[in-house]
């Protein structure tokens, strides 16, 4: 590893004032599961190093009927498996924290770590893509909010300027008859996927068989985690069967993008792709219907 | 690791092989190039500056233009070090160029690429998804450049 200058930022400000005076020599610190180890291999080799993890105001867990879930950035993995407020409205979110990584990897890494990090296997992009997550992007002169799902936009890639730091994951409130779930197969429960859906669905309250609105989000079979909006659109305000289903799960596997590896053939990943899809929308309506 | 690529441009098929064939012409439209230097007849040098993420590279490749088939075929091999010794990599390429009018040609490529060292541990989806966004870069610039 290179030589470089810590700074423990104490609060947003200071953060983004580190980062404004070290521009590009700089790199944020938000747990460093990943980065830490980057920089070992010496494929990252930054001057500075900003650790953002110990802002207090960036740990936190919160929830209104009206602007609906708010986590901090800093939070970790652990916290939002262990909150019984994100087990009650978004039970999707606790479940997929179960199986990322290890208990020790969720004890220190935090959800804007991940979300920066942008790894495509990532678990909890795909999950907050599918609940119509925005990020808070903030830098000395100010804030943004983005859409998580136009926030990655390719394999490590995001829209985060090397002057901003990630403060806030928000979730839009839990819509009545709504319902959602994420399956990941991997070798093993914690390991990266193969490949990965969430889907979340709501349903039309005076009608249960009818689709209001889903989201369908692919991990780590593509480059990044991303919406699949045509089969989506399959399953928008119609009536839900399962012909409909799987012209949906078709969609998504023609339209997806696997790569073939150790971890199995394109032809392997379009089929898991395709048969989870359709099992995660059928357990999506299952779990709407009973709330 | 295979990476192919089939697209179109509105340029007359002689143009644009003998664009393909000079090399600092080319150099200008590959993402990252900094610089192209001539050293052996159908042989040059370029360095090549990628990024993925947060990291950040930057290639010393070797490229030889192996066959060429005048309109039809261009056929390169390479190789490239990464100048922080972060890894190696050897790529052969075939470009295969079709008329489909007056004006426009098909371009198709197919390059297999190979990398080891640390890079490597990327793995070929990334790599493949890097490749990718860089070859339609590279589209781009030829059809500004030969507007």
């Amino acid at each position: 590893m290179n030589n470089f200058e810590y700074f423990a930022a104490s609060d947003v400000k200071e953060a983004c004032s580190l980062l404004s005076r070290y521009g590009e020599e700089a790199k944020v610190l938000a747990g460093g599961q990943s980065l830490v180890s980057m920089m070992k291999q010496r494929l990252v080799m930054p001057s500075y190093l900003i650790d953002v993890k110990g802002i207090l105001e960036l740990d936190y867990i919160r929830y209104d009927e009206k602007e609906g879930l708010k986590i901090g950035a800093s939070t970790t993995h652990r916290s939002i498996e262990k909150s019984p407020l994100i087990r009650e409205k978004f039970p999707m979110l606790s479940d997929m924290e179960l199986n990322l990584a290890s208990m020790a990897v969720r004890n220190w890494a935090t959800v804007g770590g991940n979300l920066c990090g942008a790894d495509p296997a990532s678990d909890l992009a795909p999950c907050l893509m599918a609940l119509g997550a925005q990020v808070t992007l903030a830098c000395a002169s100010g804030e943004r909010m983005v859409l998580l799902e136009d926030f990655i936009f390719d394999s490590f890639e995001t829209m985060l300027r090397e002057d901003e730091i990630m403060t806030q994951i928000q979730v839009p409130a839990k819509a009545a008859r709504s319902g959602g779930i994420y399956t990941k197969f991997a070798r093993r429960a914690t390991d990266l996927g193969i490949a990965s859906v969430a889907a979340h669905l709501t349903l039309d309250e005076s009608d249960p068989d009818m689709c209001k609105d889903i989201r369908i989000v692919l991990g780590a079979v593509d480059t990044y985690p991303h919406r699949y909006k045509r089969a989506e659109d399959l399953i928008k305000k119609k009536k839900i069967n399962d012909a409909v289903i799987e012209k949906a799960a078709q969609a998504v596997f023609e339209d997806c993008q696997p790569t073939s590896d150790t971890n199995g053939t394109e032809e392997y990943k379009r089929e898991i792709a395709r048969v989870l899809v359709i099992r995660n929308i059928k357990e999506a309506i299952a779990r709407a219907r009973s709330l | 690791m295979l990476i192919s690529e089939t697209f179109s441009v509105a340029i007359p098929i002689k143009i644009l092989y003998e664009f393909l064939l000079d090399a600092k012409q080319v150099g200008l439209c590959i993402p990252g190039c900094e610089s192209v230097e001539i050293v052996g007849e159908n042989e040059y040098d370029s360095i090549i500056k990628a990024k993925v993420g947060i990291i950040s590279t930057k290639f010393k490749v070797r490229t030889l233009i192996e066959e060429t088939v005048p309109n039809r075929l261009i056929r390169t091999v390479g190789h490239g070090k990464e100048q922080r010794n972060l890894g190696q990599f050897k790529q052969k390429t075939e470009i295969k160029l079709k008329s489909l009018s007056e004006n426009e040609t098909e371009v198709s490529y197919q390059s297999e690429v190979s990398i080891v060292g640390r890079l490597a541990t990327f793995g070929d989806r990334i790599m493949k998804s890097k490749a990718k966004t860089l070859g339609k870069e590279f589209a781009d610039a030829v059809k500004s450049k030969l507007k």
